[in-house]
């Protein structure tokens, strides 16, 4: 095999010390990505574990459907699977760029590689990419799914085998053409900020997806014959040369094999082009709109003038902390989740709820306003979470300053406040107006309380439960912390939370139940009051705690190397 | 009273000593250059005199408070240009250092009117308002450094303050050292560029191994390494090196084979 492999890669004229130079490479890094974050190695098998068997179901799905369907529907389903695993193939990369040195080529313009030689090892590298694990079950129930018509096989063997190249040269154009974009700190911040989004509004889209579902009947799909437009992409012309085949149009199948290896050729000259622009010197472009503005110098930004103002009744260390947090807020990408989830999450449970009914928006029950205080226990929650940790970087300046320690609690909580109040008031608002219900009033005045409480129980967890965050990478919090920190935010929180928030709520709770408005109104105020009360204790309290446990805050946090 | 005093400082990391008992003491103005080859336990040190690491014993005073004990109020006094730069990325420059100066008890208007200075100052002021991640290594160690002397700190840390700056910058830099120290700040100094801390500082001491194996001015330093009067820092450091790990010395010597 090895022998035969090395005649190979003698014919198509590569360096095979080279070869096996790059392939050893790629092997290492990919196995550096589990040693380094062996929490990888957790997600790997949960991946193998609950999408491996769904994929598998998938293959065998389409394989029975290719047996078993009345035509035209397995040509048209077999069009319709390697067009999904060709887009598949191409934003796969994309997403994993990040994380997979191997997939970035640039590294290796330093060193003198024949452009020949930088092809065939990407091509070889990604047969270890997930891509490939993916595309072989789907490639095999195609031959089980034909298996009654083996003499089919002599098409569909070089109609996969093509298919299969234009997946992988295709992946690797997408990857090489925006090697700059990929690398473009502001598309980066946008794709975290996109994938969260879409991440977040599944509920919604899955029920749009049902709406659309429920709108197609059957004598609509017959019409549809997605084949017709999908074989003049390259890995559908693949599938029409297998449908030709079973109808025995022996001319067509020749042509549409033809038309694929035609695709084939451009995109691998077109790729073959880039990376040997890359070679000779030029830089790999990034689309101006990426590229960083020259920034505006404003006398003084919306956030400066709002310190300003509160600067009069607030000492400046809470202040400076909490103008310092908004912008971190929105400027940091995974932080902007947590404040646009707070402004999407209530509009899609409100679309989820009315859609379809919006007279019902005047007719709410009492009960609504109880989602107020939900509302904002979840945004809260979102932007309190790790306090300490979320400063990155930035935790040993700020813990190197002489500041009293509350007053950067005491900031932290009101950018907190005011970040998560402001969209929950204007749905708040929009639900008052259509209801015309006083407990909608009352229940904004308790998710105040409920935003004071969860302040309070994350400020006190705060210089106990702290753990690595790295505002550059994709997921939203760098996996690194102790078991034991794991258990106290999955548990310890929440529980606390409840517990903590019962005095504050029930009173809502109450007045709702009996429907008895003024219990809820004069209860709320109490509620808030304990609420700010907790909170003022558990700043002071945390504060003195943060001061005695600095260095280990940092070492939880990594904020600093040893 | 001592700007710096360590006593009997001593940090472990399992089995690893970083630092051995070090006994330091920096008088008041001083520029005290602090040299070591690489894993001597340099940044160790000042990360436990700053209060970033908790030793495992000894104590830190600085312009006689207990770092340890009284941590706000030593800190008040302080300013670090740390190795890693702590910098909060997503802020521009000018945001950053206005940031730190409000921490450290400056009026907004006061905060801002020496953040433009120290910005004009390090040839920052252009890209003042972009974001510190998008900037160069140089960019940020000066943005670092405006933070660290926004206060004008009585005790001034600076873990490698030039590496990745330069010339023009440099000279700058050093100008702004000067005149603090001449104001009466202490500078606590460690950097590779010798001949740098041969020019600037008035006492040196030198850790191999976590602990100070020489310590004293220039002069004393050659008296000390039985070196001529001319010789530079750097053989009195191979020298104070090799007294104290032997290895290192003849890994200076060493060459490439393919080479020979």
């Amino acid at each position: 095999m090895a022998g035969l492999a090395a005649h190979l890669v003698d014919i198509a004229g590569l360096d095979l010390a080279k070869q096996r130079t790059l392939l050893e490479l790629r092997l290492r890094l990919l196995r550096r990505q589990f040693e380094r974050e062996p929490g990888r190695i957790v997600g790997f098998v949960l991946l193998l574990v609950f999408v491996g068997p769904f994929v598998l179901l998938m293959a065998i799905g389409t394989g029975v459907a290719y047996r078993l369907a009345p035509q035209p529907w397995p040509a048209q389903l077999l069009a319709g699977v390697l067009v999904a695993l060709w887009l598949a193939w191409i934003a796969l990369p994309l997403l994993a760029f990040r994380t997979n040195e191997g997939l970035d080529l640039s590294r290796l313009l330093l060193y003198p590689l024949r452009t020949r030689d930088l092809v065939a090892s990407a091509l070889i590298g990604t047969l270890f990419d997930i891509p490939s694990y993916l595309t072989l079950p789907f490639f095999i129930a195609v031959f089980v799914g034909w298996s009654g018509q083996p003499l089919l096989y002599i098409v569909i063997a070089p109609a996969l085998l093509i298919a299969y190249v234009l997946m992988m040269v295709s992946g690797q154009l997408v990857l090489t053409a925006g090697a700059g974009l990929l690398r473009s700190r502001r598309f980066r911040d946008l794709v975290i900020v996109f994938f969260s989004l879409l991440g977040s509004s599944c509920y919604f889209i899955n029920r749009v997806i049902e709406g659309w579902i429920r709108a197609v009947d059957a004598a609509d799909l017959q019409r549809l014959q997605p084949l017709l437009f999908l074989r003049w992409l390259p890995p559908g012309a693949c599938a029409q040369a297998i449908a030709s085949a079973a109808q025995g149009a022996w001319g067509e199948v020749l042509l549409w094999l033809a038309y694929a290896v035609g695709w084939l050729a451009l995109l691998l000259w077109m790729w073959w082009k880039l990376l040997l622009r890359m070679t000779t010197g030029a830089a790999a472009w990034v689309p101006s709109i990426f590229e960083a503005k020259k920034p505006q110098r404003r006398p003084q930004s919306l956030s400066e003038r709002i310190a300003a103002f509160v600067n009069t009744w607030l000492p400046a260390p809470a202040t400076a902390t909490a103008t310092k947090e908004l912008k971190l807020i929105w400027r940091v990408p995974q932080r902007r989740i947590g404040l646009l989830q707070s402004v999407v999450a209530p509009f899609v449970l409100m679309l989820a709820v009315f859609v379809g009914d919006i007279e019902a928006l005047g007719r709410l029950p009492e009960w609504t306003a109880l989602a107020l205080p939900g509302v904002m226990l979840f945004s809260t929650w979102g932007l309190s979470t790790n306090m300490l940790g979320i400063e990155s970087k930035g935790l040993a300046t700020l813990l190197l300053t002489p500041a009293p320690r509350w007053q950067i609690f005491a900031g932290k909580g009101l950018a907190y406040l005011f970040t998560a109040l402001l969209p929950t008031a204007v749905y708040a608002g929009i639900l008052a107006v259509t209801s015309r219900s006083a407990f909608i009033v009352y229940g904004l005045i308790a998710a105040v309380a409920m935003a004071l409480i969860v302040t309070a129980v994350n400020t006190v967890a705060a210089p106990y439960v702290t753990y690595p965050f790295d505002e550059n990478s994709p997921t939203r919090q760098h996996a690194g912390g102790k078991w034991l920190t794991g258990v106290a935010q999955v548990l310890g929180v929440p529980l606390a939370i409840f517990i903590v928030s019962g005095p504050a709520t029930a009173p809502l709770m109450l007045g709702v139940w009996w429907n008895r408005p003024e219990v809820a109104g004069v209860g709320v105020l109490i509620g808030l009051a304990y609420a700010a009360g907790v909170c003022g204790v558990a700043i002071r309290w945390a504060g003195a705690q943060l001061t005695r446990r600095e260095p280990e805050v940092l070492e939880a946090a990594r904020a600093i190397d040893f | 009273m001592k700007a710096i005093e360590a006593v009997q400082l001593t940090r472990t990391f399992g089995a690893k000593v970083a630092v051995d008992h070090l006994d330091l003491a920096v008088e008041e103005g001083e520029f005290y250059g602090f040299l070591g080859p690489n894993g001597a336990g340099k940044s160790t040190t000042i990360k436990m005199l700053v209060g970033l690491l908790r030793p495992t014993s000894g104590q830190v005073r600085i312009v006689g408070i207990d770092i340890w004990k009284h941590p706000l109020e030593a800190k008040q006094q302080i300013g670090v240009l740390p190795e890693g730069l702590a910098l909060y990325e997503r802020l521009t420059a000018r945001e950053f250092v206005r940031f730190v100066g409000a921490m450290y008890g400056l009026s907004a208007a006061e905060a801002a009117r020496r953040t433009d200075e120290l910005m004009e100052l390090l040839d920052l002021d252009i890209d003042a308002d972009k974001l510190i991640v998008d900037y160069s290594q140089g960019m940020r160690k000066k943005t670092a450094l405006a933070a660290a002397i926004i206060h004008t700190p009585r005790v001034l840390f600076l873990d490698e303050p030039f590496e990745g700056i330069d010339a023009i910058s440099g000279r700058v830099i050093r100008n702004v050292l000067q005149r603090l120290r001449q104001r009466g700040t202490t500078i606590f100094f460690s950097s590779h560029i010798l001949e740098v801390v041969e020019r600037l500082c008035t006492r040196i001491g030198v850790i191999v191994q976590g602990r100070l194996v020489a310590e004293g001015a220039m002069s004393e330093l050659r008296r000390l390494a039985q070196i001529g009067e001319h010789s530079t820092l750097e053989d009195v450091f191979l020298r104070a090196v090799a007294a104290a790990d032997g290895q290192a010395l003849e890994a200076s010597e060493r060459s490439l084979s393919w080479l020979d």
